[in-house]
């Protein structure tokens, strides 16, 4: 245990602004693409089928005394807000190209990601 | 509701900073960040939401008592009732479960398991409570005379769900009077955009490559599977609860508050003992100050006062036995430091400690990760191959593709933004130099930004860890 002394808080923050106008800047960047989304995200026209991904997107949840406590609203009204956040698609092509950089996962034609499940549906057979 | 979420980060938190600085005066914004506080804790809990404030008001009501009955035997007994009453909240929706099975099958009762939900951030909320009446009683802080500023402090929601736990004394006077400086709201948003980009990416990354590894059944685990499981597992839990503070503590600046710094380079440890200087340094020091310097600290029966310490630190992850032993397994080494290896480690060269407080710290992951006893047997059994051999086919292609992610994962791990900073230091001396940094910052902020966004559009995988504390 340690007894000696308390770690003193470390100021490890990452670079920051140096100037006033460069702190202005970085903060109004922040609030406004926040504000702006959030606005948009209001706004803009729910879809309610995505193509790419061949199916019917989440519907706004009905509001319900029941539905609130049983938790049921607030989760619902997560999957509806994620359904239909604007700029989705291009949002969901910028994860491809994240995740295939990462985790190589998505795109990349010599590599085969199998799951187990698969590997032993395959068993027998010749993966590659 | 949860920070790497869209609907607080597109809709709450943008509500937020408007009624927030569109009030001026540290009274009203008191009462905007108590109402956002009460929202945040309602959208996930929309039950458990009194007892939060149920909590608050007891540990309240006692405070005045305990200030009333200063120095006389009566505040003593207010402060057990206080610590008592708080406690079993805990107790009861958190452990009531866990001991009632226990007892059933040690002694064949048939006591009833109540099943109770447990509330979120219940462990963190209750011990801030604490820290109120236990330094009221002890006059570090002045008794609070209005409710909805403890209430405040209590669910403040930055620091609500996930610490850091912040102590009465550290916010004491912000509460009553703070400034919010640009100063302060753009090193938050530089904070919570690192933060942000922990967890939306490199933690959840590496999350759906703990999950795939060693995250359903292990049959078929080998040997590299198991390993590269658990280091995955070890990146993941850094990122995700390091990138939790962070965000609190950002939070906390731009709304003019400074919380206490929750980890430190935890990896880069080079002792037992260092880690759990640099590891959740919030729960560890609440531990030594209101547990083990009580019990007599290392003065009177050090020993035993470590092993309950532990013991509870263990339980406090989450009622579970396999959180009894990641508690134990901790006492073991740092009992084995104080007496035994202490003295030859300082003697060693760093990088064996390094080492050695690596592995010690990776294969204790094993213990919090796996809550099935038998899972963790299997596990060591196939880590050192004598399950399925060194390596399958399926888990060589998994653990090549996620090789980025491991890699950028341990480097970030490693304190090397000190060293930037250090650099930028010396170049921000410039005109010029300043210029680049405060571009780059800006541009930082909107890669975060845009980055996580698109990963939390993308990934219907986003766990929150700490559902069991």
């Amino acid at each position: 245990m340690h007894i000696k002394s308390y770690c003193a808080a470390h100021k490890r923050g990452l670079f920051s602004p140096q100037s006033n106008t460069g702190r202005a800047v970085l903060s109004l960047v922040f609030a406004l693409i926040l504000t702006v989304i959030g606005l948009i995200s209001v706004f803009d026209t729910d879809k309610t089928v995505s193509e790419s991904e061949n199916r019917n997107l989440a519907t706004k949840p009905e509001f319900s005394f029941t539905a609130l406590f049983d938790k049921s609203y607030t989760s619902d009204f997560d999957t509806y807000y994620a359904d239909t956040f604007p700029f989705r698609d291009k949002f969901l092509a910028l994860n491809r190209k994240i995740s295939d950089i990462l985790t190589g996962t998505k795109g990349s034609g010599d590599i085969v990601l199998v799951s187990k499940q698969e590997k032993d549906d395959f068993a027998g057979q010749d993966i590659d | 509701m949860v920070f790497s979420s869209l609907t607080f980060l597109y809709l709450f938190l943008p509500l937020c900073f408007i009624c927030y600085y569109i009030a001026q005066k540290t009274s009203s914004r008191n009462v905007i960040l108590l109402v956002f506080s009460l929202v945040f804790y309602a959208w996930g809990e929309p039950k458990y939401i009194f007892l939060m404030i149920a909590t608050a008001f007891v540990d309240y009501a006692f405070g005045l008592l305990i200030d009333r009955f200063r120095g006389r035997w009566q505040a003593k007994l207010f402060l057990s009732l206080a610590a008592v009453i708080t406690l079993s909240s805990l107790a009861l929706f958190k452990y009531s479960s866990f001991f009632s099975e226990n007892i059933n099958s040690i002694f064949s009762l048939h006591l009833p398991n109540l099943n109770l939900a447990l509330p979120i951030g219940i462990s963190f909320y209750t011990f801030q409570a604490l820290t109120y009446v236990i330094d009221v009683y002890r006059g570090s802080v002045k008794v609070q005379p209005s409710f909805y500023k403890l209430l405040l402090y209590v669910s403040m929601f930055p620091q609500l769900i996930a610490g850091p736990i912040v102590r009465y004394s550290d916010v004491e006077e912000q509460i009553e009077e703070r400034t919010v400086t640009l100063k302060n709201i753009s090193a938050g948003v530089m904070r919570f955009s690192v933060g942000l980009l922990k967890k939306a990416i490199i933690a959840n990354f590496a999350g759906q490559l703990t999950d795939k590894l060693i995250g359903g059944d292990l049959t078929g685990l080998s040997s590299a599977g198991a390993w590269v499981g658990i280091i995955s597992y070890t990146l993941q839990i850094y990122f995700d609860f390091s990138g939790y503070s962070d965000m609190a503590i950002g939070l906390g600046h731009m709304f003019g508050f400074s919380f206490p710094e929750n980890f430190n380079y935890p990896y880069y440890a080079v002792s037992i003992s260092d880690f759990w200087r640099r590891w959740h340094m919030t729960l560890s020091s609440f531990f030594r100050d209101y547990l083990y310097i009580p019990l007599g600290g290392n003065r009177k029966n050090w020993a035993l006062n470590m092993l309950i310490v532990w013991l509870l630190t263990g339980l406090w992850h989450g009622a579970s036995w396999n959180f009894v032993l990641w508690g134990l397994y901790y006492f073991v080494f740092l009992m084995l430091e104080k007496m035994y290896i202490g003295k030859y480690l300082e003697k060693l060269p760093r990088a064996v400690g390094h080492i050695y407080s690596l592995v010690v710290i990776i294969v204790g992951w094993v213990f919090f990760y796996f809550d099935d006893l038998s899972k963790i047997k299997y596990f060591f059994k196939a880590a050192f191959g004598a399950a399925n051999g060194f390596v399958t086919l399926t888990e060589k292609t998994v653990i090549v593709n996620y090789a980025v992610l491991l890699i950028i994962g341990a480097v970030c791990a490693m304190p090397i933004l000190p060293h930037i900073k250090n650099l930028v230091g010396s170049i921000s001396k410039t005109r010029g130099g300043k210029v680049a940094v405060d571009v780059l910052s800006v541009l930082f902020v909107i890669f975060s930004l845009v980055i996580s966004t698109a990963s939390l559009v993308g990934n219907s995988y986003n766990p929150f860890l700490y559902f069991r504390f």
